[in-house]
């Protein structure tokens, strides 16, 4: 179990990190997603105790500070650009942290680095160093890795490797928190979708509650439709014409099936609006904002 | 800690550059012997091994702490690593240890080549070359500290690399002529850094007294301390560094 609470880092005395609170159980997978610049990375290295932070960070109840690191024993990370000895081979790359060794061959083939691991690092391509950084960060058995930006610089079908490792991983209980600038990286993979925008968080949701149907609007479809226009605009209930459709608040749907039939008219199509993730963030932000203004 | 020493010793060994130190070291000697007149006072100064070690140390010691900068891998270091302080004194005991080894194969390299042009190796001659070796030792700690330092507040390891030369050619002309400058103020003035480089050779030849103003104990002193305290403000600066 890791627990931020009222988390602020400051870098030369310039607060980048603004009050942030996360909590993350054993195998959740959580989506840092924000644009470049928004604080992720600082907030990853303010979890590994490398910068200077106020409030709390806790892992399984022990606390990270900036000089106690005790709490880190089972935790991997790969931090903007993989952490790789160019004069070394891939394979003493990790031999270098590894602590028991019984891992390692796994690593190496769930990764599919057998191949290239041998080699020295320095002739790795950008793809090739971006596994063996992930390899090192998950070394050891971790309860918890950071990764960010772990997609950089991978084809498609390695990004679809290496997210299956993460799955494989978090099924045995292992936390995650990635990063990305790109909503759509981890949309497949992530538990819960955190937006981190100028150091704050903007959004923190399930993604399970995500999936949900939240539509708002609905689209009907009937025969007679310049009469049902009329009829809901006689009544006040707002519609849109979008052709042979008309659109309407989720809110309005009973009163304008009654409304529909208690006339002698019938819908043909009735369906909800269908929105993608981004869509559906946009949204939930906008809704946020507006209710923000109201207050 | 043995950890951090574990790591370092492996990171150390796998990089080409110490065997190239020791093989340079060997070249280096090589030159001397060849131009050399051949006697007892190359042998004694092991053929310029002293200063050869220092140019060696300098580059080998701030290389070894920038590549961490280079390539992120401090990032992994530092979180995986209880305190900073295990970090930092285990690049030191690695450095040093190799000062030790690059002085263990001056004395080789000197007795072969000393072998090598025909010359006696008289009790005298060794009791000279050992005491020469250790006091080389000694200021490879201080340098070893003192790279380590420089890099911590400069970040560039040319420059580093640059002041180090400097002070291992320049250092103690310079701080003779403050010396003389200064006369007044030279009791103070000889305790200054630059001037323990004679710690190199004076243990073995008392007449470097009138050059240093020091006695051999207080240049071992002033060179050990000298150690501790760059060390001490190497590590605070290391600590205070951003990644
Ligand atoms: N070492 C640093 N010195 C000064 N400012 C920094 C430093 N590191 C990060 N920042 C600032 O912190 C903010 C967040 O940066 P970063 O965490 O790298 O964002 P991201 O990883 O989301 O792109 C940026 O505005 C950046 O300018
Ligand atoms: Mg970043």
């Amino acid at each position: 179990m890791l627990s931020i609470k009222n988390v602020s880092t400051f870098i030369e005395g310039k607060k980048i990190i603004h009050d942030v609170s996360l909590h993350i159980k054993p195998g959740e997978i959580v989506g840092l997603i924000g644009p470049n610049g928004a604080g992720k990375t600082t907030f990853m290295k303010t979890i590994l105790g490398l910068t200077k932070f106020t409030g709390d960070i806790s892992i399984d109840e022990q606390s990270v500070t900036e000089n106690n690191h005790q709490a880190l024993r089972k935790v991997g990370a790969l931090i903007e650009h993989p952490a790789i000895y160019p004069f070394l081979t891939g394979r003493q790359n990790l031999l270098l942290y590894s602590e028991s060794n019984s891992d390692l061959e796994e690593i190496i083939s769930t990764l599919k680095m057998e191949k290239f691991i041998d080699k020295k690092s320095k002739d790795y391509s950008l793809g090739m160093k971006q596994k063996l950084g992930i390899g090192i960060a998950l070394l050891n058995n971790p309860e918890f890795v950071i990764l960010d930006e772990p997609m950089n610089g991978l084809d498609i079908e390695s990004t679809i490797m290496i997210r299956d490792v993460i799955r494989k991983y978090a099924e045995q209980g292992c936390m995650f928190l990635i990063s990305s600038h790109i909503l759509g990286e981890l949309q497949k993979v992530m538990t819960q979708v955190v937006l981190l925008r100028s150091g704050r968080i903007i959004l923190n949701r399930s993604m399970s509650s995500l999936n949900q149907d939240s539509s708002k609007k609905y689209f009907v479809q009937m025969d007679k439709i310049n009469l049902v226009e009329d009829l809901l605009n006689h009544n006040n209930i707002q519609n849109q014409r979008v052709g042979e459709y008309l659109e309407i608040d989720a809110q309005n749907i009973d009163l304008m099936q009654n409304l529909v039939f208690q006339n002698g008219l019938y819908l043909t199509r009735l369906e909800p609006e269908k929105l993608n993730l981004e869509e559906k963030i946009v949204r939930i932000l906008s809704d946020k904002e507006g209710s923000n203004n109201e207050e | 800690m043995r950890n951090n020493l574990y790591q370092e010793m492996k990171k150390f060994w796998y990089q080409k550059k110490p065997l190239w130190g020791i093989l340079i070291l060997f070249i280096l000697m090589y030159y001397s012997l060849v131009t050399s007149h051949h006697n007892e006072r190359d042998v004694i100064q092991l053929f310029g091994a002293s200063q050869w070690t220092l140019i060696i140390l300098v580059t080998i010691s701030s290389a070894f702490m920038t590549m961490e900068y280079r390539d992120n891998t401090i990032v992994t270091m530092l979180y995986k690593s209880s305190n900073r302080f295990n970090i930092y004194f285990s690049k030191i005991i690695v450095l040093v240890l190799y000062s030790v080894l690059l002085s263990f194969c001056g004395v080789i390299f000197t007795i072969l080549e000393a072998a090598f042009s025909h010359q006696l190796l008289t009790v005298n001659v060794l009791r000279a070359l050992l005491f020469n070796t250790f006091g080389t030792l000694l200021y490879s700690v201080f340098i070893v500290t003192l790279s380590l330092l420089l890099i911590s507040l400069v970040k560039i390891d040319a420059i580093v690399i640059v002041i180090g030369l400097m002070l291992g050619f320049l250092g103690a002309t310079f701080s003779n002529i403050l010396m003389s400058l200064f006369h007044t103020w030279s009791r103070a003035i000889r305790w200054n850094p630059l001037n323990m480089i004679y710690v190199i050779n004076q243990l073995s030849d008392p007449k470097y007294f009138k050059y240093s103003s020091l006695s051999n104990l207080e240049l071992v002193l002033g060179t050990v301390s000298y150690a501790i305290i760059f060390l001490i403000i190497g590590y605070w600066t290391f600590k205070k560094r951003l990644v």
